[in-house]
């Protein structure tokens, strides 16, 4: 059975590393760790970094009238 | 202050305008019926963009096996590639694929659109009831401090409102990852079919390429690599059978031709033609077909 020997920082405690390394193996575990890499390929890293952009930009126009909208009514003594 | 419901439904609207403009900026227009462009347009959303980011991908990962030298390695690059005579695929197979792609596109975008609703009326009804409440308990305070009250609450409504744009963005790249990769592995499939179109497709055989670092999840170590550190070989027909691991339990996924799992930035699947063999780091090296036997059956081929 594979053994893990852990080494404690001052001031750490078991329970404390028992905790960063349950994480680390959720992390793992998910496929969630992919979030830091980029595509190999840099053309689709691109589309990534565009499509990314395209939702943030969208996202704010849209909270942009969202807040109009309410700014609106209690601007009408709502 | 409270919102009235009213408002809430212009707001409803308003979101829904603008997942629908971000469908077209991703997938051009076609992504729409013609009837439903008619419906766009007179609410006031442009239609006229016709180019798709989800064909591009469809069509550079067709053209452009991961090997070939001088490929596009930019949006810019990928469209004058693609405007050239035989640049894109033609055909009903290749339209079939990207009416498909466009779809699960939608269909996903949709739940984005419907949760973002769902977020931004929970914030809404939370600050509503918080005035309310507030104001049960001070039925008495004058007209200035209940102005006061109320501008301190649209604050902190509006600063809500904002802080849901962390959630979306975040909802939304890992769908627009795991589709960029589903569009990747289905037009390497589709080219490796198209340039075996008289093999049976138990005798084709494939392999992904991972990076294999420490960003590398134990899902796409196990299924893609070796433990000499060479890709895993499969038939290309036992990754197809394998179909989607999309909505299945973790013990149950399985190695795929598309995204193994959400936020997986997958590479290609790359075909092993015989009489050659894969190298760590996904190279080739021609070994002759009497050695190949050999290797295929050491390979343990699944």
């Amino acid at each position: 059975m594979a053994k893990v020997k852990i080494y404690l920082e001052k001031g750490e405690t078991i329970e404390d590393a028992e905790m960063q390394l349950r994480k680390a193996l959720d992390l793992h575990d998910s496929g969630d760790i992919h979030e830091r890499q980029d595509y190999v390929d840099p053309a689709m890293q691109h589309i990534m970094d565009r499509l990314e952009a395209m939702h943030e930009e969208m996202y704010k126009e849209m909270m942009s009238e969202v807040i109009q909208e309410i700014d609106k009514e209690y601007d009408s003594g709502y | 202050m409270v919102t009235s419901e009213e408002t809430l439904e212009k707001i409803r609207k308003i979101v829904e305008k603008h997942y629908q403009k971000l469908l077209i900026s991703v997938g051009g227009r076609d992504i729409f019926s013609e009837q439903e462009l008619a419906q766009l347009e007179a609410a006031g959303v442009d239609t006229s963009k016709t180019e798709s980011l989800l064909e591009l991908i469809y069509h550079h990962n067709f053209k452009n096996a991961p090997s070939d030298a001088g490929k596009p390695t930019s949006i810019e690059d990928m469209k004058a590639q693609q405007n050239q005579v035989g640049g894109k695929a033609k055909g009903e197979a290749h339209e079939f694929a990207i009416k498909h792609i466009n779809s699960q596109m939608r269909d996903l975008t949709e739940k984005l659109r419907a949760d973002a609703t769902a977020r931004i009326a929970s914030v809404i009804t939370q600050n509503n009831e918080n005035y309310r409440r507030n104001a049960l308990q001070n039925l008495t305070r004058p007209e200035e401090m209940d102005r006061l009250v109320k501008e301190s609450t649209l604050g902190d409504l509006k600063r809500a409102l904002r802080d849901t744009s962390g959630d979306a963005n975040r909802d939304w790249k890992r769908v627009a990852i795991t589709e960029t990769s589903n569009t990747i592995g289905m037009a390497s499939v589709d080219r490796i079919v198209a340039d075996n179109q008289k093999a049976d497709l138990n005798d084709v055989y494939v392999y992904r390429i991972i990076v294999g670092d420490e960003a590398t999840c134990k899902w796409c170590r196990r299924f893609y690599q070796d433990s000499d550190g060479s890709p895993k070989v499969y038939k290309l027909s036992t990754l197809l059978a394998n179909g989607s691991n999309y909505g299945k339990p973790k013990d149950s996924w399985q190695p795929v031709s598309g995204a193994t799992h959400p936020n997986t930035r997958t590479s290609q699947i790359v075909e092993l033609k015989p009489g050659w063999k894969v190298l760590p780091g996904g190279g080739q090296t021609f070994i002759g077909m009497d050695k190949w036997n050999d290797y295929i059956v050491n390979k343990a081929i699944s």
